[in-house]
């Protein structure tokens, strides 16, 4: 028993296996990184998403994060171009690492309106990369710090990898063990209909058929591709399947950059000798000196690195289910819904009218939330609990003390209360009441008990 | 083997999941949305700005005779068409894309509270660009509100009659107006080919402008029209100064006239609507129903009201506008973000990512 759990512990963890995958990885994912940035740029949402909103909506417990000021919110991504030229290339790899993880994080804490699981995927990714030895072939660090290659690393180096990819993906398909998504194929019915005016394939697409198929092909998916990933003998016909599966994906709905990111990132999967030729060939396009590879040092010892990932993989397993704490629908609360890879698995829409009432009178204002938020803001706000909490309580901020004045009349506003009346509609449902106008937002806590002021989820 | 197996279950559940599928795949394909395009531009919106057009040169005849004949009794007259004429621009202001947008219909033709004083300066006579920004609260119907109804008949007949330059003012006006119109309308000649072909449900497509202007008017008719005047932004403090024509007294009635307008527009007039649209999918038939009911809630509401005149309303009736308000805030949300979801049109311009 103890020999099964040493040879397992021995295979996933120290067994030394080429490095050339890390590497690979590594220059892969600074130019996605790249890649990610000039498209975020390019497309102006560095002002739109950053500079323009006058209240962002922070994450739990980081509230605190503050975006800067003006036109410095380019200073974070100019520093995320910067240092994924350097992880990509390898140069000062250990603090460019850092760096980018340190201000692609920062920008995702800005406000959690933007929050994509593919975004807390690159976050973690990045998170990762600062620990691993991805600097130690190929890498100008070696030139400048005058060091031999690496031939070897121990697994878990690379096992870390393959395992948050696994994550994404297995966890994705638990998530999609669920009754609107096998036997309603919402929410992808509701999307695939936006393409019925297509000549030909509109009416496939818009097809009943199609959203089934495509609602149960993603479930087996996601819940198999990661096994036959790791299996040398299926890779070749599963990374087929990850081509097409994100293509098909990035053709038809708006994901931005995820599905490059999964299709080069499953690249980590290959063998070794894939790699090595990979590198042999940039090393000849490069012109990289004949390497002579440094002492295999010390050998793996169990230490402090091999906890932490046990630790982090610990983590990342029992996270996605913290949902199992709360009552009530998942995707009706959103209790415990995000950092949990369900991914493209819920379509909502909601309208959120906010009130500030005057406690002496009893008379309020009906409120305009585009006067606080953008259209995207709003959006997101208008469905999920937690926004509406913060979002009152900024209402409460704005108005309470203030004397407002309407024509020839002035009031002075003292603990205004603030009431919601927000109706949603769930996956092509019709609207039903969220919240009721016979709550005082002002005296909501944003914390992580579970919100009973939330309306049950009628079918 | 193995991988041709695990094709060969992805087929078979693709295929067995379709057999439990619903029974009406059939009818989704048959809504034609190029038909209620054809509808939209032949039917409703042309037809409505050509109804427009010869209302407000109505207008300019009526006030051409009154300028020849200073009685009462042509004032009224004159009175009556820019009612008419203002009437038939509740049927058209939803369409506020294409060639309106371009030029800037709405904004030109109905841009309230409207400056009196900018207006009286106006009047003096003299070279005014009606068509900068600065005048564009000085100009419309609501500048005409103030000129042909004035205090009162007395007062405007006085005034419009001592002053040549007054009159020449209200033609000026009125002549921007069916200046505007005409472009607009001779501009759909071409457009309409381009508005009857664009497919789709993109934020560029021509559904998605109607859809999305139909609920930008909806919210102006609930918050401007009624909602603003009737304090539902100040703590119930009321607020007669945004009432859109004070003067002729006729808000309520101009409401009115939109709220019909918009229900007219919802369902597509006589053709194929929002309400045909929305019946091919699942859920379309019972939102339908309850946008219909809505509908026939908010006119029972405003019919209450739509005959008096509106601040006489808040001052004694206060709850009645706040009433009507309710019946169309209720609305909104069958209207914005149901009815949206259904056609796959997204509300949101703002461009992101999703995962």
């Amino acid at each position: 028993m103890t020999a099964i759990k040493t040879n397992i512990i021995h295979s996933l963890f120290k067994k030394e296996i080429s490095i050339a995958p890390l590497i690979i990885f590594r220059i892969i994912f600074g130019a996605l990184m790249l890649f990610g940035t000039s498209r975020f740029l390019f497309k102006g949402w560095v002002y739109e998403n950053y500079i323009l909103p006058k209240h962002h909506f922070g994450y739990l417990g980081f509230e605190w994060v503050d975006k800067l000021p003006g036109n410095w919110m380019y200073l974070p991504f100019i520093l995320m171009l910067i240092t994924s030229v350097c992880v990509m290339l390898g140069a000062f790899y250990r603090i460019s690492s850092l760096l980018l993880f340190l201000s692609f994080t920062y920008v995702e804490l800005i406000d959690k309106t933007y929050y994509l699981n593919h975004y807390y995927f690159v976050s973690l990714v990045l998170f990762l990369l600062i620990f691993l030895p991805a600097h130690k072939r190929f890498a100008l660090d070696l030139k400048i710090f005058k060091r031999n290659p690496v031939q070897t690393v121990s697994a878990i180096n690379i096992n870390i990898i393959k395992f948050q990819l696994g994550c994404v993906y297995f966890f994705a398909g638990i998530a999609k063990l669920e009754i609107d998504w096998l036997f309603n194929a919402q929410p992808l019915d509701i999307w695939l209909d936006g393409f019925q005016s297509l000549p030909v394939i509109g009416e496939i697409l818009a097809s009943d058929f199609t959203a089934y198929a495509f609602a149960w092909f993603g479930c087996f998916y996601d819940l198999f591709i990661f096994f036959f990933l790791i299996n040398k003998k299926t890779i070749k016909y599963a990374y087929f399947f990850v081509v097409v599966f994100h293509l098909v994906t990035w053709l038809l709905f708006p994901i931005g950059v995820f599905p490059w990111v999964m299709i080069f990132s499953t690249l980590i999967f290959f063998s070794s000798g894939f790699h090595e030729k990979i590198l042999s060939t940039l090393s000849k396009f490069f012109k990289t000196k004949n390497m002579t590879f440094a002492k295999q040092s010390k050998g793996f010892s169990f230490g402090f690195k091999s906890y932490f990932f046990m630790i982090y993989i610990f983590i990342q397993l029992l996270i996605p289910f913290r949902y199992l704490l709360y009552p009530g629908n998942l995707f009706w609360t959103e209790e415990g819904f995000r950092f949990s890879w369900r991914v493209m698995l819920m379509h909502k829409e909601g309208l959120a009218s906010f009130y500030v009432e005057n406690p002496e009178t009893g008379n309020s204002i009906a409120i305009d939330n585009l006067d606080f938020l953008t259209e995207s803001q709003e959006k997101q706000m208008a469905t999920q609990p937690d926004f509406l909490i913060q979002y009152g309580k900024l209402l409460h901020e704005v108005y309470n003390d203030t004397t407002l004045v309407f024509g020839n009349e002035k009031i002075t506003l003292h603990n205004p209360i603030i009431r919601a009346d927000v109706k949603v509609s769930l996956n092509g449902r019709l609207n039903q009441q969220f919240v009721t106008k016979k709550h005082n937002f002002a005296n909501l806590e944003y914390n992580l008990s579970h919100r009973n002021w939330i309306e049950p989820f009628k079918k | 083997m193995r991988v041709k197996l695990i094709v060969f279950s992805f087929l078979t559940v693709g295929l067995l999941s379709s057999k439990c599928s619903k029974d009406e795949p059939d009818e989704e394909q048959s809504f034609d949305q190029f038909a209620l395009l054809e509808n939209y531009a032949d039917n409703i919106i042309i037809p409505g700005y050509e109804t427009l057009f010869n209302n407000l040169a109505s207008l300019e005849d009526a006030v051409e005779t009154f300028d020849t004949d200073y009685s009462e009794e042509n004032l009224i007259l004159a009175q009556e068409e820019w009612f008419k004429a203002y009437e038939s621009f509740q049927k058209v202001q939803m369409f506020d894309f294409g060639p309106a947008m371009n030029r800037g219909l709405k904004s030109a033709l109905a841009t309230y509270p409207t400056d009196t004083i900018k207006i009286n300066e106006n009047a003096q006579g003299g070279f005014v660009s009606l068509g900068t920004a600065d005048n564009i609260d000085a100009i419309g119907f609501p500048a005409l509100d103030y000129l042909l109804f004035d205090l009162s008949n007395q007062k405007a007949l006085f005034r419009l009659t001592n002053g040549v330059n007054r009159r020449a003012h209200v033609l000026a006006i009125i002549d921007k107006m069916m200046g505007e119109t005409l472009s607009v309308l001779s501009d759909w000649n071409s457009y309409r080919d381009e508005f009857t072909t664009s497919g789709g449900t993109s934020s560029t497509s021509s559904l998605s402008y109607l859809v999305n202007e139909f609920n930008k008017d909806f919210e102006l008719t609930k918050n401007a029209k009624i909602g603003i005047p009737a304090g539902v932004k100040s703590l119930g403090i009321i607020r007669p100064e945004f009432i859109e024509a004070p003067f002729s007294k006729k808000s309520l009635e101009l409401a009115h006239a939109s709220i019909l307008g918009l229900r007219e527009a919802y369902v597509g007039a006589d053709g194929q609507g929002f309400d045909n649209w929305l019946k091919i999918y699942d859920n379309g038939v019972e939102l339908n129903t309850r946008i219909l009911n809505a509908f026939q809630e908010i006119e029972q509401a405003s019919e209450l009201i739509n005959t008096r005149e509106f601040k006489e309303v808040l001052d004694t009736d206060l709850q009645l506008a706040v009433d009507l308000y309710e019946k169309l805030q209720a609305n909104v949300v069958n209207i914005k973000t149901d009815m949206p979801a259904l056609f796959g049109i997204f509300i949101t311009y703002q461009d992101n990512d999703g995962d």
